[in-house]
């Protein structure tokens, strides 16, 4: 077993590096997007709103899985060829960034009107309310879900091992077929994803806790 | 006196419910006119106009110069004129809406540095004379949620002061707070009156208004039903619904 371990460790490293690094390059994409997508969607402008609305569908209406294959494969077609892992970030990107947008737009509409309206009142443009008052606000609220999140997309970086990225589930299955031993390779990516994982989600309760307590003391 | 606020036949329906009809309203430099009315008569809805809060349907608005057009129905409103007004026009709020995650110091600092663009020793140098003149010097690095009811409408106040306005507009300033806080609120807003700030002072507090106002108005169901300096409306009603609402809150 030991022994097993130490000969696998090399690419489990490697795909874990990956796997890290692909969470992180898909969040910070989907941060961006989810609140462009956010302000989009309550622009004032119709023009602007409709789309973003039917993007939005579209992406939470199908599965990653999918997307993941649509963009690898299909978007060549249409000259837009990518890496593999450039299609896993920007799939990753995309659908996330719907479903935070979703997060976002709740955490702005749940900062009260009464501070929308005191910072018109004191002359500030509606960006600058966004930004200096809104914002802050509504980063607070969408912390917790935000990190719920950031959990799952690090486990749904397994999907990527299908459009050929070898990150740890890819290295998983690249070592179960060299060597057998499913039950074995199989249980240590296991432990490896619920050892990030756990801790990562006590994390995230631990800075909602954090976060409500600080709320209540202002 | 020369006048800084016009409102002329200003009208405002929420969809077909009309709650403002044709209301004027004309207040000198200098002068304090409370507005007093039922719950739902239109107070709120006037004066939030004055400063561009809510549209209006009909009739014109004008603060020192800068006038604002009925809007209502419209898509679009006119920002260049809504800034104008709101840099006249300063407002405070029954629930006080102060920024909960930014210090009293930057509360009031916020609007001078980003809407002015007064560099941030000024700002802080305004904001430190005008807290202390609202009795707040020692509190300025807390934050709201650990300041009392009254403490947070006296920094509110200090934050509407920074922007420099021309006319001071209190909606209803003091009914939230607990009664031990209403004096330190009131005293402040005396104190502006005595300087001579222009201000529109929404409120049920009738000793207030009998001592300070120059003015006062009874709105009833949206419309300005009687205008009189306070001994006059509060000693003299013209109007028996005016002395039907007077005698309903004076016994309280
Ligand atoms: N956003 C809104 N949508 C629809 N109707 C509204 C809205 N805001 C106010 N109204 C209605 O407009 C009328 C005037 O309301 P307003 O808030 O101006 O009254 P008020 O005199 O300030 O009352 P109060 O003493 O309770 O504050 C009321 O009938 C109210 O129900
Ligand atoms: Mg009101």
């Amino acid at each position: 077993m030991l022994s097993d371990l130490r000969s696998w460790a090399p690419e489990l490293l490697t795909g874990l590096r990956l796997t890290v690094g692909m969470t992180f390059g898909g969040m910070a994409i989907a941060l961006v997007l989810g609140l462009i997508l956010a302000l989009g969607r309550i622009s004032h402008s119709l023009w602007l709103r409709a789309p973003v609305v039917a993007f939005v569908e579209l992406i939470r209406g199908s599965p990653l899985l999918l997307q993941l294959f649509y963009i690898y494969y299909v978007l060549p077609v249409f000259g837009l060829r990518m890496t593999p892992v450039e299609a896993g970030l920007l799939g990753l990107g995309i659908n996330y960034g719907a479903y935070l947008s979703e997060v976002f737009r709740g955490g702005i509409a749940a900062v009260s009107q009464g501070q929308r309206e005191a910072a018109e009142s004191l002359g500030m443009s509606g960006a600058q309310t966004m930004r200096f008052v809104i914002l802050p606000q509504a980063w607070r609220i969408v912390i917790p879900p935000t990190g719920n999140y950031f959990v799952s997309l690090f486990k749904d970086t397994a999907l990527v091992s299908t459009i050929s990225i070898a990150e740890l589930m890819f290295q998983g299955q690249l070592i179960a077929s060299d060597t057998f031993r499913y039950m074995r390779i199989y249980s240590v990516i296991f432990v490896i994803y619920v050892a990030i994982s756990v801790p990562a989600s006590m994390g995230v309760r631990w800075l909602e806790r954090r976060s409500n307590r600080s709320l209540a003391s202002r | 006196m020369r006048p800084i606020i016009e409102v002329k036949d200003l009208s405002k329906s929420y969809g077909s419910v009309r709650v403002l009809h044709d209301v004027n309203l004309t207040v000198g430099t200098g002068e304090v006119v409370v507005i007093i009315g039922a719950s739902g008569s239109g107070k709120s809805t006037l004066i939030r106009c004055i400063n561009g809060l809510e549209r209006f349907g009909a009739g014109s608005i004008d603060v020192d110069g800068f006038s604002l057009a009925p809007s209502e129905g419209k898509s679009r409103r006119n920002m260049a004129e809504l800034k104008d007004i709101r840099r006249e026009v300063g407002m405070v709020f029954q629930q006080f809406n102060l920024f909960p995650h930014k210090t009293v110091l930057e509360n009031v600092t916020l609007a001078p540095i980003q809407v002015r663009k007064w560099d941030k020793a000024k700002a802080e140098a305004t904001a430190r004379r005008l807290l202390e003149r609202v009795g707040l010097q020692d509190h300025t690095h807390k934050y709201p949620g650990q300041l009392s009811g009254g403490q947070q409408q006296r920094v509110a106040i200090a934050r509407s002061l920074a922007m420099e306005p021309r006319v001071m507009l209190f909606d209803e300033p003091t009914s939230a707070l607990d009664p031990e806080m209403v004096s330190e609120v009131l005293e402040v807003m005396r104190g502006l009156a005595r300087e001579g700030m222009t201000m529109i002072v929404v409120t049920h507090e009738m000793g207030f208004a009998r001592e300070v106002a120059d003015r006062v108005v009874y709105i009833d169901h949206g419309r300005v039903l009687e205008v009189a300096p306070p001994a006059e409306l509060f000693d003299n009603p013209q109007q028996e619904r005016t002395k039907t609402f007077l005698s309903r809150v004076l016994k309280h």
